[in-house]
């Protein structure tokens, strides 16, 4: 069974293209790192991946077409951790993570034990357990945006689909998150995953998509895509490439000349 | 504290409140002909004050108070912003500009419904207006702009029906009408206005989960399969329906949804969707409250309770705006 598939995927911004006819699928239990230099369509691809944009194409999400799933089972389907981390009201980071289960709640009726175990589980694979009767607009923006992806890991779904959930976060928290994406594959999840941090890609990632001005320009395992080849066309840098006894490392060293 | 606690003192205030405006009035009657004149038909001229007067006073309080703190607080969860009002649809404004035309047309003095259902005709039309500019999903920002435009509009309007009034007496009772007031309705304006009212609760009410989803903005709220068109529908529509027909059988009482919703947030820790019940008994409280505060402040001088909750709102919106600055700071 394919986790998701995407085939001739296009999307625009405001009449602009911003995707063009990408086309990948991805199996259950798979974390797939989508990386590509600013404005290259990472958050497009992940909105739509999600239902939250409009395009042409066809998505389809554990074996259902993307457009014919209802807004309701859609939630159970897919979690989406946006890259802004926006949190209007002061409450209580328990109840922000109880958030993820709401397309599980019965009508008229609040969380039942389930939820409150998956809400209590969601707080402690982010390390955040201690915070948990704390008011988010108390918390620094790290412990927020740990919180924040506790609420996706809660809404429980096969697939999860986060948007940059390492940026701001420090190598320990980095590391850990990642572990938890991690478990979270080995138990069939499947995880999509937006990144900057290269090295993270390269370490915990299964398969890397790296995308440039809206295509997808390489698919395949992190050593195969994080190339010092590959780095040069997309992003203009030069990429130290290392195998070590804790996987692959890169690290992007030197920008090119002419950018 | 306990939100069930929360729900019960504030249902017992707004009850006793309640008692209490039935019980406050000119016509001076004691506890046992007020009870007499409401319960049984011993003393016609303690039912007339009773049932014809004070009753639907306090019906109206209550209700309007409800509607108020109710459509305040979902105005505040589905805007996330703290700022907003049930009058930010231009609902209101758009109400008053039928009552205002009703008087300057001579209408509300042939037939005294006239003016109410003008009203809420207004009300109504701004609706319509409303859903032709914002659209059905155009996002918070349109909305807000679409509803300063009709404010705006209705406002220059009601200006210009009162600078071309065909006396001073009736740009003095426009005047009078917008300020605000609960004096001398009838049990008519009652059964006018509840069922927009109930139905108007009955939309907002249901809205709770989706303002919850919305604390983490839109994007993530339709990811948890909140649907916004339908979100944003409910809560234009329920408020409008709410909130015109308060304000077309009371004129406008500012600032009770602007502030009750703020003096509860802290106490159901900010959850939209707790807000909403402790919102609505909350604003009768308070609407009930001043509806008795303006027959006793000033008995016989017809105080109106939009001066008064302005009086009172203006100065502690101020006090809010200090505590925010410290609480930033």
């Amino acid at each position: 069974m394919t986790a998701l598939s995407v085939e001739k995927l296009s999307a625009a911004l405001k009449g602009r293209d911003v995707l063009h006819n990408v086309a990948f699928s991805v199996e259950p239990g798979e974390i797939v790192g989508i990386i590509g230099p600013n404005g290259a369509g990472k958050s497009t691809l992940l909105r739509s991946i999600a239902g939250l944009l409009p395009y042409t194409g066809t998505i389809t999400v554990s074996e259902s077409n993307l457009r014919d799933i209802g807004a309701h089972n859609r939630a159970k389907l897919i979690s989406y951790l946006p890259q802004e981390r926006e949190v209007a009201w002061p409450i209580s980071a328990v109840k922000l993570v109880a958030l993820g289960r709401t397309p599980y709640l019965q009508p008229m009726s609040g969380p039942n034990q389930l939820d409150d175990e998956m809400v209590e589980h969601a707080l402690a694979w982010v390390d955040a357990t201690k915070l948990r009767d704390r008011v988010v607009s108390d918390l620094s923006g790290g412990e927020r945006a740990r919180i924040l992806i506790a609420r996706a890991l809660a809404q429980d779904t096969p697939l999860l689909v986060a948007d940059e959930p390492t940026a701001g976060l420090d190598p320990a928290h980095q590391i850990s998150l990642m572990e938890v994406f991690a478990e979270r594959a080995r138990a069939g999840r499947t995880i999509i995953v937006a990144l900057h941090e290269i090295a993270l890609a390269a370490r915990w990632c299964s398969r890397i998509l790296l995308f440039d001005n809206g295509r997808l320009i390489a698919d395949g395992p992190p050593k195969d895509v994080l190339t010092a080849n590959v780095f040069e066309q997309a992003y203009g840098v030069r990429l130290h490439v290392a195998d070590s006894p804790d996987g692959l490392i890169v690290q992007p060293v030197a920008r090119l000349a002419a950018l | 504290m306990n939100y069930r606690l929360l729900l019960a003192l504030l249902s017992v205030i707004a009850a006793l409140l309640f008692i209490a405006s039935l019980l406050v009035g000119p016509a001076n009657l004691d506890l046992p002909t007020a009870l007499a004149g409401l319960f049984s038909k011993s003393n016609p001229a303690a039912t007339l004050v009773m049932c014809e007067i004070r009753l639907p006073r306090a019906i109206l309080g209550f209700m309007i108070g409800a509607t108020l703190g109710l459509s305040g607080a979902v105005m505040q969860g589905y805007l996330r912003n703290p700022l907003a009002d049930p009058a930010i649809l231009g609902v209101s404004g758009a109400a008053s500009l039928g009552a205002v035309l009703a008087i300057y047309t001579g209408l509300s003095a042939m037939f005294p419904l006239a003016l109410p259902l003008l009203a809420i005709s207004g009300a109504v039309v701004a609706v319509l207006l409303l859903q032709m500019l914002a659209g059905t999903n155009a996002g918070t920002l349109t909305l807000i702009l679409a509803g300063i435009a009709i404010t705006s509009l209705a406002g220059a309007l009601t200006s210009l029906a009162l600078n071309l009034s065909p006396n001073p007496f009736a740009a003095m009772e426009m005047m009078f009408w917008m300020m605000g007031s609960l004096t001398d309705r009838s049990m008519q304006h009652v059964w006018l206005s509840a069922p927009f009212m109930i139905v108007g609760w009955a939309m907002l009410s249901i809205l709770g989960r989706a303002l919850n989803a919305l604390t983490l903005g839109p994007q993530v709220a339709s990811s948890l399969g909140i649907r916004l068109d339908r979100t944003q529908m409910l809560a234009v529509l329920g408020t409008a329906a709410s909130v015109g027909a308060a304000t077309a059988v009371a004129g406008t009482i500012g600032f009770v949804g602007l502030i009750v919703p703020h003096l509860l947030r802290p106490f159901v820790g900010s959850e939209p969707s707790r807000l909403l019940p402790a919102s609505a008994l909350a604003g009768a409280a308070i609407v009930l409250a001043a509806d008795i505060g303006v027959r006793i402040i000033a008995p016989g001088r017809d105080l109106k309770l939009g001066v008064l909750t302005a009086i009172v709102g203006a100065p502690f919106f101020l006090w809010l705006v200090v505590k925010h600055r410290r609480d930033v700071l």
